[in-house]
């Protein structure tokens, strides 16, 4: 979800998944396909992105890693990574600015 | 996902899985397409959360025409790419490419001519593009059935009609040339160049 946001500020919109095949097979000798987050696309020029969404210090799967070389979206494989700090920063200022707008209304009244 | 109507991820797959085995490929079968006879084609689930179809056609100018539709789990879009190769080596029937590696036409720098139909043929800009294949919102069984109905005469009607995005690709891009197993053509003559 904070990936969405972060993107849709700068006009980016997710279609979907982004499947990208790897030179490896499934057990039952298909394809290995390895999936992606976002396949977010540029509402003003259509440009496209890949992303992944990543929480703290946790990597790619082992899939992921051996599809990265074949992302051709324009700078690869983009990693948005979320902390617990930033989240705890954002609930932080929701917080402060809901005691600030009440303190200001008790002063306004 | 509905807000009123909870359905698991998982019926959400079989669903969509549904509408592209009644709509989509016999609407493309009539249109000549096959199931693509490369070694390593998928053609149904790949994986617990995934369903691929591998489909291809031999143009009558000899180029081949392949379809690639993934449906995932943890989104709500059909996603149908169609991509166009010139080979080198003319060939008569789908046949003989039985059994062939057709990895290669899914990698890079094969996989960067395809082209996402319904997103990536859209003239004009992306925002105003409003006919998507995605199961749109809903909050209701009815209103789960009655998306998942237009969303099959959408795929019905486009996989009719995919002359008109070959058409579409083809002023878009030009067809790579590779041999009979996708390896590059052209790169191929470049190495040479260099090598003399």
């Amino acid at each position: 979800m904070v990936t969405k946001i972060k993107y849709a500020a700068k006009g980016y919109l997710s279609e979907g998944i982004a499947e990208v095949e790897t030179k490896g097979t499934t057990a039952s000798g298909g394809t290995q396909v390895a999936k992606y987050d976002h396949n977010m696309k540029n509402i003003f020029n259509g440009n496209r992105l890949t992303v992944e969404s990543k929480f703290n210090t946790s990597g790619l799967t082992k899939n992921q890693r051996l599809a990265r070389p074949f992302v051709t979206t324009p700078g690869g494989l983009l990693i948005n990574r979320t902390t617990s700090q930033q989240l705890g920063k954002v609930a932080q200022s929701v917080a402060t600015g809901g005691i600030t707008t009440t303190s200001n209304q008790i002063k306004n009244n | 996902m509905g807000l009123f109507y909870a359905l698991t991820a998982k019926d959400f797959l079989e669903s969509r899985n549904e509408i592209f085995i009644k709509n989509g490929i016999p609407a493309l079968m009539k249109h000549g397409f096959e199931k693509s006879p490369y070694k390593g084609m998928r053609w149904g689930k790949l994986d617990a959360g995934t369903y691929v179809y591998d489909l291809c056609r031999l143009s009558s100018s000899s180029q081949l025409e392949t379809i690639t539709t993934y449906i995932s789990k943890g989104d709500s879009w059909i996603k149908i790419y169609l991509n166009v190769f010139e080979l080198k080596k003319k060939l008569n029937s789908l046949d003989q490419l039985t059994n062939l590696e057709g990895v290669q036409f899914l990698l890079p720098p094969n996989s960067a001519t395809r082209m996402r139909l319904r997103s990536d043929d859209f003239e004009g800009m992306p925002l105003f593009n409003f006919v998507k294949h995605k199961v749109k919102s809903f909050y209701t069984k009815h209103g789960f059935s009655k998306r998942v109905e237009e969303l099959g005469e959408l795929i019905s009607r486009d996989m009719n009609n995919i002359d008109f995005f070959v058409k579409r690709w083809k002023e878009l891009h030009t067809p790579l040339v590779t041999d009979w197993e996708g390896n590059n053509f052209k790169k191929n003559i470049n190495i040479f160049r260099i090598l003399i």
